[in-house]
């Protein structure tokens, strides 16, 4: 670990918050709940669960927060790591993905399978993690636009993939993945995210 | 790849897609329209069923599964997930509901029951179950026979909250109570495993994201679940026999998330109408809660 100060934050308005910060904790970061707009002015790192994104990005506006974060990601100043839901508000938050909801059909559908992560990407250079254990739960579908890929100026880079879909993926300040690794307490997105 | 380990169905994902509603509001719609006006007002899942139970308690009768081409026009019409009711032990309406490939089913003390001595074995399905409970022996047995979510049970249909205050207060004074001489006392008196007693003592919770259910009509009356600690609320017949549904359904969700701001609850709680007409427990013909507790 580094000795930047970092100041770990997960939206606490609805979903599995509670989860992520048992997983922060487990590996010795501490972290707060973010219910109003004062807490989000203290954080470097902020998680977004999964949930209902349609409540989440509802209550974000109403509660002013919305434009704050803006402003921090605008500036460079807020690394954010998006889970299932929270990938829905990352795609509304300015990374260069965009979003199918329940494009993997309803519960009966859901899985819990490992995902390979690719050798190439700055993940996998930091942390040598070969396979991530992935919870999928009414996953929405992360798609990934051929000319945002193929963009020299685009800092896009899909970490993992699965049954040929993007499910994990990084972009500046960004991370988000379809999966919950918060359900299969696989910690290495954390580690990773934290050390970002 | 050989080895890659897959699993469907399984504990960790029926309970997962519980901890995803955490927080939020869970509403009982009777037809699309209505599943669009939850689904606007921001609750987290819907509850198909062709009769809410201020209905049910009206029109008398058994009340049974809803007609499966309802529950299938509200799921083609929403993105948040649908859960509909079965009988308790009615397996077989469970099988229907699972064939409809929703996404949670609630075995409900609200509809008429078809076996008095047994639950659905929910171990046994793909879909997760949700169940009523108001001690925690109920919670235990059903949590044990498979129920990936607990509802307190309240009183559905009443618009009074006092049975569900009773119900959730009763549950966390059992689990307070329980210490590491009455684990197998309690574990017998349940009729549960002893594994199944000793975590709750040690987590002091329910291993099951729980919910409170039944008598919730107002904004206060869920942010007062809430404080009590309940994860997220149901509710029922509050919001569409209410006077203006859709100002209720978005006011209660506003409540249940912020249900520790004073002052949002007071700007929540304006000018909303009439509430669902209500009853004193005493004047129930029927007390739903008292169906099926073994």
């Amino acid at each position: 670990m580094n000795n930047k100060i970092i100041n770990i934050g997960i939206l606490a308005i609805q979903g599995s918050f509670a989860e992520h910060k048992e997983m922060c904790e487990a590996l010795g970061y501490s972290c707060i709940f973010i219910r109003n707009k004062d807490e989000l002015e203290k954080i470097t790192h902020l998680i977004l669960p999964g949930g209902e994104s349609t409540t989440m990005l509802k209550l974000l506006k109403e509660f002013k927060m919305w434009e704050i974060l803006k402003d921090k990601i605008q500036n460079k100043n807020l690394k954010i790591f998006g889970t299932c839901a929270g990938a829905i508000l990352c795609s509304h938050l300015g990374m260069n993905i965009s979003i199918e909801r329940n494009a993997y059909g309803a519960q009966q559908n859901s899985i819990i399978t490992d995902i390979t992560v690719n050798k190439n990407s700055e993940f996998y250079k930091n942390t040598a993690v070969e396979n991530i254990s992935a919870a999928f739960i009414r996953a929405p579908k992360i798609i990934v636009n051929h000319s945002t890929l193929s963009n020299r100026a685009s800092s896009l880079e899909i970490i993992s993939e699965y049954k040929n879909t993007p499910v994990l993926v990084e972009e500046n300040n960004f991370i988000a993945c379809s999966f919950h690794p918060e359900i299969t307490k696989d910690y290495s997105i954390y580690e990773y995210f934290c050390n970002k | 790849m050989s080895d890659i380990s897959e699993e469907q169905n399984t504990f960790t994902l029926k309970s997962g897609l519980a901890k995803m509603m955490k927080g939020g509001v869970i509403m009982d719609v009777m037809n699309v329209e209505q599943a669009r006006i939850a689904e606007k007002a921001g609750a987290v899942a819907v509850m198909a069923l062709e009769k809410i139970p201020s209905q049910i308690r009206k029109d008398g009768g058994v009340a049974r599964m809803s007609d499966p081409s309802m529950i299938e026009e509200i799921k083609k019409n929403t993105t948040i997930p649908v859960m509909a009711k079965v009988r308790v032990g009615h397996f077989v309406e469970a099988q229907i509901l699972q064939s409809c490939d929703i996404d949670f089913i609630d075995e409900s003390e609200v509809l008429t029951p078809a076996d008095e001595e047994r639950h659905v074995e929910k171990n046994e399905f793909k879909l997760p179950f949700v169940c009523g409970a108001k001690n925690l022996g109920e919670a235990l047995r059903r949590i044990q026979e498979g129920a990936a979510m607990i509802r307190t049970k309240g009183e559905a249909g009443t618009g009074n909250i006092v049975e569900a205050t009773r119900h959730w207060r009763q549950i966390r004074r059992e689990i307070d109570n329980l210490n590491p001489s009455n684990i197998e006392e309690k574990a017998r008196e349940y009729r549960v495993s002893a594994d199944l007693v000793e975590m709750v003592m040690n987590d002091q919770r329910l291993p099951v994201v729980t919910f409170v259910a039944g008598g919730i009509a107002t904004p206060a009356d869920a942010a007062m679940m809430m404080q009590l600690g309940a994860e997220g609320v149901f509710v029922g017949s509050g919001i569409f026999d209410a006077e203006n549904p859709e100002l209720v359904a978005k006011a209660i969700v506003q409540a249940t998330l912020n249900f520790d701001k004073p002052d949002i609850l007071k700007e929540v709680s304006r000018n909303l109408g009439g509430a669902m007409k209500s009853l004193e427990i005493k004047d129930c013909a029927v007390k739903y809660a008292d169906r099926n507790t073994n």
